[in-house]
């Protein structure tokens, strides 16, 4: 009974998970420059993720131990890599969308 | 040295349990799969143990670990938010934004404390940090509503900052 209960409460954990893989992936298609499609990556790809990882361990309960490290892996370097994609990216000379309002990073270099 | 190299070992030994560990493992699997991690594991910590600043049981101090818990929900509820904030953007049929880099002053010291800001400050509704220089942070943001340091400072890191001060404090 109460595995039944944890396996549909799973997954709608998943489907939660992959409707944010949806709309990072309508972000990434939708967004105007590499900024701003890397901020709806970024973002959605990380919750969403933690919801499957999250709803996966409700199924399987074994395995809810190693799912949280693996979540907490993604937590932790998810972010930096984004950080340090956009850095390389500006350093490389990607412009931004041309409606932006401001950038100060370029203001800083000259 | 020795210390660091004996912090480094335990954390990366007891990750390594938690990732195999699982109720119907049999004993003697477990003890080959917790060989395997001992050794590499030794070996892992002698190459990176001396890049880590403020490992030790001398800065678990029990107002920290509240404080940091604390910093761990607010920081739950905004990826949260941060989430539906941008669903709503990329649904809308106007795609309602307004980027630019801005930048940010932050008071926190320590190299730790500025990477948990930064990677709650990306994680967080409408902001990516894109690099640091001292205690300037820049940071990418998708509908800019003020470009002046002071006040998009109190917008994009006010809660998090305050309470990451006290846990490094």
């Amino acid at each position: 009974m109460i595995e039944q209960i944890l396996d549909y409460v799973g997954m709608i954990f998943v489907f939660i998970g992959s409707l944010f893989f949806l709309f990072g992936t309508i972000g990434l298609v939708r967004m105007p420059d590499l900024y701003n499609r890397m901020q709806a990556s970024t973002k959605t790809t990380t919750l969403g993720v933690l919801s499957f990882l999250f709803g996966i361990g409700l199924m399987q309960l074994q395995w809810m131990i190693k799912l949280l490290v693996i979540a907490l892996f993604i937590v932790l370097t998810a972010p930096v890599g984004a950080s340090a994609l956009a850095r390389a990216s500006h350093n490389a000379g990607i412009k931004l969308w041309e409606k932006s309002v401001v950038d100060k990073y370029e203001e800083r270099k000259k | 040295m020795e210390g660091k190299f004996a912090y480094v070992t335990t954390l990366l030994i007891i990750i390594w349990i938690a990732l195999i560990y699982s109720p119907n493992i049999t004993t003697e699997a477990f003890l080959e799969e917790l060989v395997a991690g001992v050794i590499i594991s030794i070996g892992v910590a002698a190459i990176t143990s001396k890049n880590f600043e403020g490992l030790g049981i001398k800065y678990l101090h029990p107002k920290r670990i509240a404080y940091f818990i604390a910093f761990f929900f607010v920081f739950l509820k905004e990826m949260v938010k941060a989430n539906l904030n941008m669903a709503r953007i990329v649904l809308s049929p106007k795609l309602p934004v307004k980027p630019g880099i801005v930048e940010i002053e932050t008071d926190l010291k320590l190299p730790s404390a500025k990477l948990f800001l930064g990677n709650a400050i990306t994680l967080t509704p409408g902001t990516m940090t894109i690099d640091y220089s001292n205690n300037r942070a820049y940071i990418h943001w998708v509908y800019v509503e003020s470009t002046e340091p002071k006040k998009a400072g109190e917008i994009i890191k006010g809660k998090f900052e305050r309470l990451l001060k006290e846990v490094s404090s």
